[in-house]
């Protein structure tokens, strides 16, 4: 077994380019690119208003500038190269961006709003359906996809986190879709809409608010940009992960966001989550049901031992703990609970809520207590009312 | 452009070519490096009033060489890239050839286990290891926070690790190796 550290020094050593003293590039000098840019502005103007076509998107615009730029530039270059006496340190320059220019103008299309709205439909329907292939297949080869947390993302690394979305069940609500912007290629939806993660949904969260701005062409979604309203996920995912880490040890990296290394990693680690995140609702509410148990067994000391708060809210009013509980066990209160299910998470546990049934003697009160279960399983904070 | 624009780029040109060509020579293959590199610049040149003064500007032009690396990326195979910065390693190495066979399959499995890990991540190795820059700089660079980089190194140095020692565990178990090796 080799070292972290030992792996990094591998790695750091096997830099192609060591030093940039190594190097012997291309280059043709600030003045010569200049010239060459300059030469080529012109022509990069005749070409981006070709009467005849229509006239590019505004992403496509500077990409097909872009490309006649960059292959007049290595045109040039390779004329320069012939005149220089060093071996240049890289291969003969292939223009491969040379075809693109007219293809991409004459396969221009237009696109109607109600044709870009069906396609957003689509992204949603293949997305909650966990159809991932299908979301893939509405992208143009050149899409961009980029969000308010990572910024653009890789393709590849998004389309392992959409398979470790979709394999926890991750679904947007409701979109509701508008169009905000139309050009002859293009048209730009801004859709609202809320998410829910496997976690989330789990414990019964709200969504994480979302707007997702969409650039729909002929070809399909060339953009998509999702913006998050809220630190939902990271108000769930928090005590998801200590809980995790508490009872896993070694699991909080299989499930964890982005710890893959290929689709089927993404596709394992979005499982396990959604299996854990069962889990973990089940350890809270059992713990629950555990301590209810103690208390109706008269079991004071090892009821008291599964809170780890002092105090109880009790319609509204602080309360000690100690005496309320070790009150209502002499009075032969017993409780029956009823409907434990989780009410959403965050701090340092996940909101358990029950409805409840006590009864003293003949007399008999109903009400719901609201318990925060921690990583340990822990009672860290008690709300009860009564009807 | 005005001169004092030609000047400015004329300047940064100058400054970081080296730099850029190296970035890209780290990270793509010969017969797309040029392409890579005069589109990066074509974009600083386009963009000049954008780019920042000082070292922030090749922090910038790092920036936009991920991005255009990043066009390139989406239409190759992890495999094809590999094999072709395979072909890039050391062509003149000063070292006895013995060592250098070492130093190659070490370098050969360390790249095809980074190659392993997801983008975001070989890319935050390589600005650490290759391009030697802070966690800040890199957060620049990618966009995302200094948080991130750090959270998102330990993470890849683990899984290097991890699947150079898998590599290792593969090579031992080849017939070859089964039988006392290919030496």
């Amino acid at each position: 077994m080799i070292t972290e550290e030992r792996v990094m020094t591998l790695f750091t050593n096997a830099n192609p380019v060591r030093s940039l003293d190594d190097l012997e590039p291309v280059d043709v000098g600030a003045a010569g690119y200049l010239a060459t840019l300059e030469q080529r502005s012109s022509e990069m103007t005749q070409i981006e208003t070709i009467p005849e076509t229509k006239p590019p998107g505004r992403s496509r615009g500077p990409l097909i500038a872009a490309a006649v730029a960059a292959v007049l530039l290595i045109a040039t270059i390779g004329i320069l190269l012939t005149n220089r006496d060093e071996q240049p340190a890289v291969a003969p320059v292939v223009p491969t961006t040379s075809a693109v220019v007219p293809t991409t103008i004459a396969s221009l299309e237009g696109i109607t709003p109600e044709e870009a709205l069906s396609v957003a439909d689509s992204y949603f329907t293949a997305f909650n359906a966990g159809d991932a292939d299908a979301v893939m297949a509405l992208f143009t080869p050149d899409v961009v996809v980029a969000d308010n947390f990572e910024g653009d993302w890789d393709l590849t690394e998004w389309e392992e986190t959409l398979i470790w979305d979709t394999a926890q069940r991750t679904t947007h609500g409701q979109a509701d879709c508008q169009v905000t912007e139309q050009t002859s290629d293009e048209v730009t939806l801004v859709c609202v809409t809320e998410i829910l993660q496997g976690v989330t949904r789990a414990v019964n969260s709200s969504g994480v608010p979302a707007t997702i701005t969409m650039v729909v062409t002929s070809e399909g979604l060339s953009e998509l940009q999702y913006a998050y309203g809220s630190p939902d996920f990271l108000v769930v995912g928090r005590p998801f992960a200590a809980w995790m880490a508490a009872q896993y040890a070694d699991d909080p990296e299989a499930v964890g966001f982005g710890n893959w290394l290929s689709r089927e990693d993404a596709r394992q680690g979005g499982l396990l989550r959604a299996q854990r995140a069962e889990q973990w609702v089940a350890f809270a509410t059992g713990a629950v049901e555990q301590a209810f148990a103690d208390f109706n067994a008269g079991d004071l000391d090892g009821f008291m031992s599964r809170l780890s708060t002092l105090t109880v809210n009790l319609d509204g009013a602080r309360e000690d703990a100690g005496d309320l509980f070790a009150a209502q066990m002499a009075a032969n209160t017993q409780y029956t609970l009823d409907q434990c299910a989780p009410s959403g998470a965050s701090g340092i546990g996940m909101l358990v809520e029950c409805e409840f049934t006590t009864t003293n003697g003949s007399a008999s009160t109903a009400g719901t207590v609201l318990m925060r279960v921690n990583a340990q399983g822990a009672i860290a904070s008690i709300a009860i009312t009564n009807d | 452009m005005g001169s004092a624009n030609d000047v400015r780029f004329a300047s940064l040109y100058d400054r970081y070519y080296r730099h850029i060509y190296a970035y890209c020579r780290r990270r793509t293959t010969p017969d797309r490096l040029d392409d890579a590199v005069a589109d990066t610049f074509l974009i600083a040149w386009r963009r000049i009033d954008d780019v920042p003064h000082d070292r922030e500007g090749l922090l910038w032009l790092y920036r936009v060489a991920y991005r255009v690396l990043g066009h390139q990326w989406r239409s190759a195979s992890r495999r094809h890239k590999l094999d072709q910065k395979l072909v890039s390693l050391g062509k003149e190495s000063p070292l006895p050839p013995e060592d250098f066979i070492v130093i190659h399959e070490e370098a050969r499995q360390v790249l095809e286990a980074a190659s392993r890990l997801n983008a975001k991540d070989t890319e935050i190795l390589r600005l650490v290891a290759w391009e030697v820059l802070a966690h800040s700089d890199i957060a620049d660079v990618l966009g995302i926070s200094a948080g991130a980089v750090k959270q998102r190194l330990h993470r890849a140095k683990k899984n290097l690790t991890r699947e150079y020692n898998r590599l290792d565990k593969k090579q031992a178990h080849t017939p070859a190796a089964q039988k006392g090796g290919a030496w």
